[in-house]
């Protein structure tokens, strides 16, 4: 099957706006604390989401479909599903779909407020110093 | 793209990454645990302590510094710093006759002058610390390591400028999970590395930055400084110097409003010979990031000058927590490691991309 060759927005578009907020996140937190140590974690965090997203859609594009055609992702379900060997076996053919995925909740940040330090020692200067001298 | 043109690019993708990839690995393994060294140090080093006379006078800093010195005879001072949630400074002294780079390290309770247990400095951060900074080297060390971060930043530019030829038919995100390792892990480079890419520059260019500490701080002290030092022929010696505690007083007053974060003693990197430099930061998120140091004539004990940072000094500071990712909490520090080990994964598959492409050609 060919394909057309996408346009350099299509190639570029989605790093280009993941690299913008991890920039935004990167900056964002050091410029200001309390609420932007979080939505600067937040932002950069997208681009650790985005790697989740493809993976998990690599793996549900890795299992065909189930035998008789119809849908593409098969849910899991525990006991009487197929193991993915027989799924293999049982499916005459793979179908690709490159659409995008339905949206999957994503795992929220994990609220460790509690285990953030609770006490900053700015008298690092033995660390500064043998960090830089 | 023409396919000279990108043949010189994947020319240059392929030799800026494979002359770097050893030390950008060691980089990145060492920078892991590092990431963390302020909780892995509060673990390893933990010990209950109270300082011994809680509520009691405290002692001057010329008093500390002598209680410190006393227990490192022959060795001449050069910082001290101040622990922000307990009574304790923290004296950082030198061998005058010993190689340079080696310091000792004695936190000090304000209030009795007796030792204080460490909280910083676990001999196996500090290890680690030393392999990432110049790998034991000193100044060549850091500069080496400075330029396979240049190879770095050229590699993610040659690798950003190859993803378009590459990923020209493939939308965004795809692994080609059932074709062959090699294909599907050229899937995997591309994608971490693209996502990834504002991240490793910012940390890349931060972690050069970083390594040209010397020669900045010695550009600003030939340069900025130079007047300063002009009515002295030789250094201030330990015996002819003023009163620390009066000089730290007088320093307050040029920069009030301001706290207090360290003082570098004459002769080390961030000041001149003659110089007690106070150094002082702002109470602002980013103001944090940067000092300002007020500069004591050590003989006098006069305020020689408030000498403003000039911007490459400014970015040397804020290249430091933009490189350790130490200054938006846990969260970011969490993620500061896993994008640490997601270069380390674009590394090992450029790696095997690599071998994977000489055998097939075998």
């Amino acid at each position: 099957m060919s394909r057309k060759d996408l346009s350099l927005w299509a190639v570029f578009g989605t790093p280009l706006v993941v690299g913008g907020l991890s920039l935004t996140g990167l900056i964002g937190a050091l410029l200001d604390d309390g609420a932007w140590d979080w939505i600067g974690s937040a932002l950069l965090g997208v681009c650790v989401i985005v790697i989740g997203w493809a993976l998990v859609r690599r793996r549900r594009w890795a299992s065909p479909a189930p035998a008789g055609g119809g849908r593409c992702y098969s849910p899991r379900r525990s006991g009487g599903v197929a193991s993915s060997v027989r799924m293999r076996m049982a499916s005459s053919t793979v179908t690709m779909v490159w659409a995008w995925l339905p949206r999957r909740r994503m795992a929220t940040l994990p609220s460790s407020a509690s285990l953030r330090p609770t006490t900053a020692m700015a008298g690092t200067l033995a660390t500064e110093c043998s960090r830089i001298l | 793209m023409k396919a000279s043109t990108i043949r010189a690019w994947s020319w240059t993708h392929k030799w800026s990454s494979l002359v770097s990839t050893l030390f950008l690995l060691m980089l990145c393994v060492t920078g892991l645990p590092l990431v963390f060294s302020h909780e892995l140090n509060a673990v390893l080093l933990h010990k209950p302590w109270t300082p011994a006379h809680a509520d009691g006078r405290r002692l001057d800093l010329d008093q500390v510094l002598e209680a410190a010195l006393a227990r490192h005879p022959g060795q001449v001072p050069a910082f001290m710093s101040f622990d922000e949630d307990r009574p304790v400074v923290n004296v950082t002294s030198r061998d005058p006759n010993g190689p340079a780079g080696k310091f000792s390290f004695e936190p000090v309770d304000q209030t009795s002058g007796e030792p204080a247990p460490l909280v910083a400095g676990h001999p196996v951060m500090e290890f680690l610390l030393q392999l990432h900074t110049d790998m034991f080297l000193g100044l060549p060390g850091m500069l080496f390591l400075g330029a396979m971060g240049l190879l770095l930043v050229v590699a993610v530019v040659s690798g950003v400028v190859l993803y378009a030829p590459f990923m020209r038919r493939l939308p965004f995100g795809t692994v080609r999970a059932k074709k062959k390792a090699r294909t599907r892990w050229l899937d995997y480079h591309n994608l971490l590395g693209v996502v990834t890419v504002a991240w490793v520059t910012v940390v890349g260019l931060t972690g050069v930055v970083n390594t040209l500490a010397t020669p900045i701080l010695s550009y600003w002290k030939d340069t900025a400084l130079k007047e300063l030092t002009q009515a002295y022929d030789a250094p201030a010696a330990p015996g002819e110097r003023a009163s620390l505690d009066a000089a730290v007083a007088r320093a307050r007053q040029a920069l009030p409003g301001m706290a207090l974060q360290f003082v570098a003693f004459p002769g080390t990197a961030y000041t001149t010979d003659h110089h007690y430099a106070v150094f002082f930061h702002g109470d602002t998120p980013l103001t944090t990031h940067m000092t300002t140091p007020a500069l004591i004539d050590a003989r006098t004990g006069e305020l020689a000058a408030v000498a403003r940072m000039p911007w490459y000094v400014k970015t040397l500071s804020l290249s430091q927590p933009l490189h350790f990712g130490d200054y938006g909490g846990l969260a970011l520090k969490i993620l500061w490691a896993i994008l640490d080990l997601i270069t380390i994964v674009i590394l090992i598959s450029g790696l095997y991309l690599w071998l994977g492409k000489g055998r097939r050609r075998t």
